[in-house]
């Protein structure tokens, strides 16, 4: 018995250098655009960043900044969502500020420009009509690799979804810090989530047992290698810890 | 557009910076043996430090610093008599590879070298040099993880007879096509690039999609910190490190790798002499006689009218841009996706250094540096769709007709 349900959906684990000095939710909605995701969980680490007073988001960087400051993202984590009002970002990071007081703010302001393109990593939901709470509508796909693994309601299942082709599997998840900003990482968040080795240990966390979708990739025999190496890299980059996963 | 703290961080090389505390993990070249003329001391300034190079009884070398004054010039080279020797500054350890002197002037035990082409071909299949360039170490690196630039900054107007090319970057036929390269640069210049980050750095792939459903596939290599490994003909491999002297001047140092043939060590030096004075390999063609520009050469020849050594075509842009570029005003496109990739690699390990984990360095850590081989570096042309294996299976053959052991792991 999984502690959840596993519905497969169209989507990929992506490498994207988005365009630089646009804001970073501009930037990010262009390659959500260009993908054709409706969600993605997205990895940002060491980009550079700065802010340019009385420069209106909607305004192109100057050729010459004469005032601003700058500062780097060290490590950032986030589920962004396309909706009719705008990008949604969820998550958690680190940054940093040179010379500015905005140092011990908690949020992360999604207009923030980047410094200069920026490489990032990341899990793409193609946009589609079926419908989910926490990630909009997205595009079902039986023999997809990508799926959302629920337990709303107290969902279980007795199978492993469309694609019972999997061995393994992982969960991505803000933890406790999905919702529409993207916080500081303080040392009592736990950052980005990856499943647990078994369906009855996920069961004992309380992360995964409240209500909730998880983005959940499936390690299936046809893993491409690509795949695979995206998937270690995405890891690595997001907090280095251990290889989790769910065991069928 | 990055802030000058930023800047700064990634390109000044002094002990206590954060780039030069890096590049301090790992061996660094010091000298070419052809320069060293059996007097020791022998001067090498490297790294923002003064230093001199001793040999023993035995032959073995060892780096130690030297008495120097504050306002020497960049690459001043004392008469070995006069070189004083500071007892009380431990010596670098050093290693001599391919013609080089390398040493390790950094914490710990120095790490072992991989295992690349470059160190294991025999010395009748491998030819060093080096040569001065006035800027920072960064930009001269970056000029050479950046695959579009040869279509324009190496421009050839006509193609010369390939027969004429030993020893010459982008002249010789592309792959086994009678296409000279310079053409294939010239008519193809917007290359698609996919870079993929590796155990030693990046590889970079750059595919110039041509008439005919064919692509030509252009391989190189970004071995971090501060070396690329490019083709330079269908027989040899260049493998350059961009060695800081300070923050405003490098040396690049070259490893020339030939597969099948053994090199004409007597005309590869001989090409180069006619290009650098000695003893500090400075540039013939330089910024003090405008790189020797010639608007007639730049309407009928060459792109920059500088000249038919790419080298000066570099060394002209990397010097342009100031002693250390300024990026606090440059604005990197989408095809700049290397240098992108390059820069956060850098700032990864500079993270990793200043909390003390070494181990998350590139070739640190759990890395069996022996198995580290190659790297894949060719050009090949392939059906369009087939690109990937085409290029691979380029590589295997010169392998497989290699008469040293260039095998590497399938």
């Amino acid at each position: 018995m999984l502690p959840f349900t596993i519905t497969p959906v169209s989507g990929e684990i992506f490498e994207e250098t988005i365009d630089g000095y646009f804001p970073l939710s501009q930037s990010i909605w262009q390659m959500m655009e260009r993908n054709q995701f409706g969600t993605a969980l997205i990895s940002i680490v060491q980009t550079p960043i700065m802010k340019i007073p009385d420069l209106a988001p909607t305004s192109p960087v100057p050729l010459r900044i004469k005032k601003g400051w700058a500062g780097t993202i060290s490590k950032m984590a986030f589920i962004a969502i396309m909706q009719n009002e705008g990008l949604i970002c969820g998550g958690l990071g680190h940054w940093t500020w040179f010379t500015s007081k905005d140092n011990h703010d908690d949020l992360f302001d999604p207009m923030t420009r980047l410094a200069e393109p920026a490489f990032i990593r990341g899990i793409g939901l193609h946009k589609g009509d079926f419908k989910t709470k926490s990630f909009g509508a997205l595009c079902l796909k039986a023999d997809s690799h990508i799926a959302i693994a629920s337990n709303l309601n107290g969902q279980t299942s007795d199978t492993y979804g469309a694609n019972d082709q999997w061995k393994a599997a992982k969960l991505w998840s803000m933890g406790n810090h999905r919702g529409t900003k993207i916080y500081r990482q303080t040392q009592a968040d736990k950052g980005v989530y990856f499943g647990s080795d078994a369906p009855s240990a996920i069961k004992a966390r309380a992360d995964f047992t409240n209500d909730k979708e998880f983005i959940c990739t499936l390690g299936t025999a046809a893993s491409s290698m690509i795949d695979q190496r995206r998937i270690e890299n995405l890891r690595m980059d997001l907090n280095g810890a251990g290889f989790n996963a769910i065991r069928k | 557009m990055i802030s000058q703290e930023l800047n700064d961080k990634i390109t000044r090389i002094g002990p206590t910076t954060s780039a030069g505390k890096v590049l301090r993990h790992y061996w660094q070249p010091a000298a070419v043996l052809d320069e060293l003329d059996e007097t020791f001391p022998y001067p090498i300034n490297l790294m923002g430090e003064r230093l001199a190079l001793l040999k023993d009884a035995q032959g073995h070398f060892t780096l130690a610093t030297r008495k120097s004054n504050a306002d020497e010039a960049p690459t001043h080279h004392p008469a070995s008599d006069t070189i004083e020797i500071l007892e009380d500054h431990p010596p670098y350890p050093t290693m001599v590879k391919a013609g080089i002197v390398f040493a390790y002037l950094g914490p710990g035990a120095a790490p072992e070298f991989p295992n690349f082409d470059c160190f294991r071909a025999p010395d009748s299949h491998s030819f060093a040099f080096k040569g001065l360039w006035q800027c920072n170490w960064l930009q001269a690196l970056e000029i050479g993880i950046d695959p579009a630039h040869a279509s324009f900054l190496h421009r050839f107007l006509e193609d010369e007879d390939p027969k004429d090319s030993y020893g010459k970057q982008f002249r010789d036929k592309a792959a086994d096509t009678d296409i000279p390269m310079t053409k294939v640069l010239r008519e193809y210049p917007r290359p698609d690039i996919k870079v993929e980050e590796t155990d030693f750095g990046l590889k970079i792939t750059a595919l110039r999609h041509m008439d005919n459903d064919l692509t030509h596939v252009r391989v190189t290599n970004q071995i971090f910190p501060e070396a690329i490994c490019i083709p330079m003909s269908r027989e040899m491999t260049i493998t350059q490190w961009h060695v800081p002297i300070d923050d405003e001047n490098c040396y690049w140092f070259t490893i020339f790798t030939s597969f099948k043939m053994a090199v004409n060590k007597q005309l590869m030096r001989t090409q180069r002499l006619n290009e650098h004075r000695l003893p500090d390999y400075a540039p013939v063609k330089n910024k003090a006689n405008n790189y020797h520009y010639d608007p007639d050469e730049q309407a009928n020849v060459t792109y920059t009218g500088m000249g038919l050594d790419i080298n000066v075509h570099d060394q002209w842009a990397v010097e342009g841009m100031g002693a250390i570029q300024d990026r606090t005003q440059e604005h990197l496109g989408r095809s700049d996706v290397a240098i992108i990739r390059y820069r956060r690699m850098l700032r990864k390990a500079i993270e990793a250094v200043e909390n003390g984990q070494s181990d998350a360095l590139p070739m640190y850590g759990d890395h069996d540096l022996k198995q580290m081989m190659g790297p894949l570096s060719n050009d090949a042309i392939a059906e369009t769709q087939d690109w990937q294996e085409a290029s691979w299976q380029y590589d295997m053959t010169r392998r497989s007709e290699c008469p040293w052991d260039a095998k590497v792991p399938q």
